[in-house]
């Protein structure tokens, strides 16, 4: 319960955090004069509100204890989650390099070896059977521009 | 059917792709076509969406919220035999409205102005007290903080570049559909979530799955009422079937009796967004007929195929072409009841889909999600996008905080804030315009109401 209570205030910091930054950027917006609102005032507003109500979750006991609004669930595996938004980075910044067939027929397989599939061949042929399907359809069928590579 | 149910590919792309392949039809085989995909595309976003919790269009994303649950207990046929029904109902009543009552509604729909949006924005946005869960709260930050990304790139009004930090992708917005499958898809990836189970029960699927009796009879009066609200909002263009489907399952929700399990596999839950999303397809076409004007993005595609094939939609098609305009109506019944007929006798090849081992799914799903989210623009940004909010998503769902109302704020933020400054510069600076129009004015109040209900039934 102690974790969750943490989680939940890291949560209501971050929202706060992020009203914060809105409130100070929008400041910066021009405001034209003898216009009802200007490009900074929904922001600001909404900032504000939101400043408010995260303050208010962090500083406010809540109602019926303090775990009663977050559902039970399983524990987070922390380190797939890591791996996981590791991958899809390391993809994202190896698309234009490699192009799209390699980087998602390598990044299948990671994924697959991540998500417990142990035979690294197959789950590479299976990487270059999923690249090809969606090249066929979204580049073929579809007229998508893909990241070309060394086999596209 | 397949092009709603790959994230990314909504029906706008679909039916866009496929006007040129109309050139050298006849009109009506084309519009047949055209048609078809429309309403194929808004329910196949549905199948995703409760199997996996990955929505093939954005409009299917209220549909998870309860589908995906109802797969988790092992009643994945069911959900889908249901959301076939629903969206059938929904279709039937929304064209049946739209042969009888479309000068009405679109008279009603031209009415509707900066105020009127505005109300309309306010009133999507006073439901989300139904889908915030225990925590009103955490449900208003969610909203909020919809909001707030809702006002990333250029002013509506201005033109002043907001939030972009540099990145010329972003001056349309925050990419909804890849926010969209970052917080539900992704997320649910990262997360390991959601047991797939066997499909219900490990039992053989008959060969066409129909829904049951019980499930029909609970959600009928659900399924009347999302369908008559769903074909007024698509009717209001620019309110596509995205706003009708969360409007309608909050109003669903806002509803709940005793006994009632929004959130955990109540069947209602998905009968209403499937019967509001496709009635507001009927409801989209209103506006397009009469007037000229398009309902929504793919009916605004329609003008162009309609053009293509020397047909001028609007005020005079009635007059000078009605058994044409008829005809394209009867189209649209035809269409409603052949998705139905094929959702239902595929339902057990779809269901196959569970039997995929998870990991290989998970892996599927990841690169759909990505891919889908790249298809709209060609743009990694958008990848990234989906990225980040994959794990914003993955952040909520463990402290507690709905995706739904954010998405729901991301939704509407554009268009009230849009409206809302329109309606000033007309009222010259002052809330005097809303309370010269009677529509906006009851709209709003209606809001208001609803929140103070919802909120006083939690107290």
């Amino acid at each position: 319960m102690k974790r969750r209570l943490s989680a939940e205030r890291l949560a209501y910091g971050f929202a706060l955090a992020l009203a914060a930054f809105a409130f100070c950027t929008a400041l910066a917006f021009p405001h034209p004069q003898g216009a009802p609102s200007g490009p900074g005032t929904c922001p600001l507003l909404l900032s504000a509100t939101l400043a408010a109500l995260a303050l208010a979750g962090l500083f406010l006991p809540a109602r019926n204890g303090a775990s009663a609004n977050v559902p039970a669930q399983e524990p987070l595996d922390l380190h797939r989650l890591l791996a996981l938004a590791g991958l899809t980075t390391a993809y994202l910044l190896a698309l234009p390099i490699l192009g799209f067939i390699s980087a998602t027929a390598l990044f299948t397989a990671l994924v697959l070896g991540v998500l417990g599939f142990r035979q690294p061949v197959q789950a590479l042929a299976a990487g270059f059977v999923f690249a090809f399907a969606l090249y066929g359809v979204f580049a073929l069928l579809m007229n998508v521009a893909l990241p070309k590579g060394w086999i596209d | 059917m397949v092009i709603g149910a790959i994230p990314g590919l909504s029906a706008t792309m679909g039916v866009a792709l496929l006007v040129p392949f109309t050139f050298g039809q006849e009109l009506m085989p084309a519009l047949g076509l055209l048609v078809g995909v429309y309403c194929g595309a808004i329910y196949g976003g549905t199948i995703p969406a409760i199997l996996f919790r990955t929505p093939g269009t954005p409009a299917s994303a209220a549909t998870l919220l309860d589908g995906y649950p109802l797969m988790q207990r092992g009643e994945a046929g069911r959900a889908l035999a249901l959301a076939a029904w629903a969206a059938l109902s929904g279709g039937l009543i929304g064209t049946l409205l739209l042969i009888f009552l479309t000068p009405q509604i679109s008279r009603f729909a031209l009415g509707f102005g900066s105020a009127e949006f505005f109300a309309l924005a306010v009133l999507g946005l006073s439901l989300i007290a139904a889908l915030s869960g225990d925590s009103l709260l955490k449900g208003a930050i969610a909203t909020l903080a919809g909001l707030l990304c809702a006002t990333v790139g250029l002013d509506p009004v201005s033109g002043y570049p907001r939030f972009l930090f540099g990145s010329v992708s972003l001056m349309e917005g925050l990419p909804f559909i890849p926010a969209l499958i970052g917080l539900f898809a992704i997320a649910e990836v990262f997360a390991g979530g959601g047991q797939a189970s066997a499909a219900d029960d490990g039992r053989r699927q008959p060969l066409l799955l129909l829904p049951r009796a019980a499930d029909m009879a609970r959600c009928a009066w659900t399924v009347i009422k999302s369908a008559l609200i769903g074909t007024f909002v698509g009717a209001a263009p620019g309110a596509g079937a995205d706003i009708a489907a969360f409007l309608t399952y909050s109003a669903a929700r806002q509803q709940a009796h005793a006994g009632d399990a929004y959130g955990a596999g109540e069947v209602k839950g998905v009968a209403a967004p499937e019967a509001g999303k496709t009635a507001a397809t009927s409801g989209a076409m209103i506006p397009l007929l009469s007037l000229g004007i398009p309902g929504d993005s793919v009916t605004a595609v329609l003008i162009g195929a309609f053009v293509l094939h020397g047909v001028q939609p609007g005020p005079l098609l009635f007059r000078l072409h009605a058994p044409l305009a008829y005809a394209i109506l009867g189209l649209m019944l035809c269409a409603h009841l052949l998705v139905f007929v094929v959702a239902l006798s595929t339902s057990r090849a779809v269901l196959a889909a569970l039997r995929i081992d998870r990991r290989f799914l998970g892996a599927g799903v990841l690169l759909l999600s990505l891919m889908g989210a790249y298809a709209l623009r060609a743009n990694v940004v958008d990848c990234w996008v989906a990225l980040a909010f994959g794990a914003l998503g993955v952040g909520m769902r463990r402290t507690g905080f709905p995706p739904a109302p954010f998405l729901l704020a991301l939704i509407l933020g554009n268009m009230a804030e849009t409206n809302l400054r329109r309606a000033l510069v007309l009222g010259d600076g002052g809330l005097s315009l809303f309370l010269q129009r009677p529509t906006a004015l009851a709209v709003g109040l209606l809001g208001t109401t609803l929140w103070r209900q919802r909120a006083r039934r939690r107290g």
